[in-house]
């Protein structure tokens, strides 16, 4: 084997990473040849200088102030997806029985509740029954006339009623606007 | 991995603050030894030991088990240092003299003296001086003693990578301690 060889080798040997027959090679190498040889000793003893560097102990107790970072840092070292990532690593949520439970449980009650809202009939609101009223008074007194563009404008109910954060609030808006239509597909 | 520890780490994913307490008192030296090696200093090394165990608790829930949790606190620990080390080189503050290992407080040893001490500021401020990569291949191997996968694995490299590393790292060790042959 060649120095330039041997050399490009002498980390591998010092570490025994080498097979059987290449360590055979350098050591044979390493016995005639004074060059590899220093080169060898040169860098086993460096290493070991620096192998023989002690161990330290770490200053004092770290952790109360690493548990005080860990407090100030809070929950806003982590990012959205982090969290989840978190929140996805609980058992619970893994669990095969318990995690489609509550999902089926949660997701009924989120439909339970929009079916609900859905279905809420107007009459149960009392600015609703009021309009109600007022649209049947409304169609009875037009029936036999023509229509004006806007059949609503100026009355007191409607422009309580159309008072947009009030309306959206109670959701009459939408009412109002099927009165409308229908008020205008009757005639 | 023992199982006490895989027990450990799957609390800790759940958030389980003794478990993290457990975990750091177990780690801590190891980690802030490769922290002060690479950084040559006490109080960074304190700073870095406790960003290492922050970033742990905020990033525990990406360790898959494929290595052992050391090598992943290595990793963790090395690319901090790096980070630290890219950082310091970009806007230097400090300098090599910070080295004070009078104040640093080492596992008791007979021989611990004036020489010996002095012998060792000297040995670290060959290593600090090292290239980056260089430095950490050198404390992973040299200090920590880990194995030629292992430190692949800290190092996020190949085998092949860390044995050529390896050599060269050791070989520029090598010619900086002939270089300052007198102060050893």
């Amino acid at each position: 084997m060649r120095c330039r060889n041997v050399r490009r080798k002498l980390s591998e040997f010092l570490d025994g990473e080498l097979d059987e027959r290449t360590r055979e090679e350098i050591r044979r190498h390493l016995a005639i040849c004074k060059g590899c040889s220093k080169e060898y000793d040169e860098m086993v003893e460096a290493v070991s200088l620096v192998r023989a560097l002690p161990r330290l102990e770490p200053p004092g107790d770290m952790w109360p102030a690493l548990k005080m970072k860990l407090e100030s840092a809070g929950r806003s070292r982590f990012t959205w997806r982090e969290r989840l990532k978190r929140l996805m690593a609980q058992p619970m949520v893994q669990h095969p029985v318990l995690a489609p439970l509550i999902l089926f449980i949660v997701a009924g009650a989120l439909a339970t509740m929009g079916w609900w809202m859905f279905t809420r009939s107007g009459s149960d609101i009392p600015e609703m029954q009021l309009l109600s009223l007022y649209v049947q008074e409304h169609a009875r007194y037009y029936s036999r006339q023509i229509l004006p563009s806007d059949p609503f404008l100026g009355s007191e109910v409607v422009r309580e009623l159309k008072a947009p954060a009030k309306v959206r609030k109670t959701g009459s808006s939408y009412e109002l606007q099927t009165y409308i239509s229908l008020y205008y597909e009757g005639e | 991995m023992s199982g006490e520890e895989i027990v450990l780490i799957q609390r800790l994913k759940q958030g389980d603050e003794k478990a993290f307490e457990q975990i750091f008192r177990r780690y801590q030296k190891r980690v802030y030894n490769v922290a002060y090696r690479m950084t040559g200093n006490r109080e960074t090394a304190e700073d870095m030991t406790q960003e290492v165990f922050l970033r742990l608790f905020q990033k525990i829930h990406k360790f898959k088990g494929k290595s052992s949790f050391s090598t992943w606190l290595y990793r963790l620990t090395v690319n901090l240092c790096l980070d630290h080390l890219r950082k310091r080189n970009a806007h230097p503050t400090g300098s090599l003299e910070d080295i004070d290992e009078k104040a640093l407080i080492y596992e008791r040893t007979p021989e611990d003296d004036a020489i010996l001490r002095e012998r060792r500021e000297a040995i670290q401020r060959i290593i600090s001086s090292l290239p980056d990569k260089m430095r950490a291949i050198i404390i992973l191997r040299e200090i920590e003693g880990l194995s030629y996968k292992e430190i692949a694995e800290a190092m996020s490299c190949s085998m092949g990578r860390v044995k050529s590393l390896l050599h060269e790292a050791r070989m520029e060790l090598k010619r900086r301690m002939e270089r300052n042959k007198g102060e050893l």
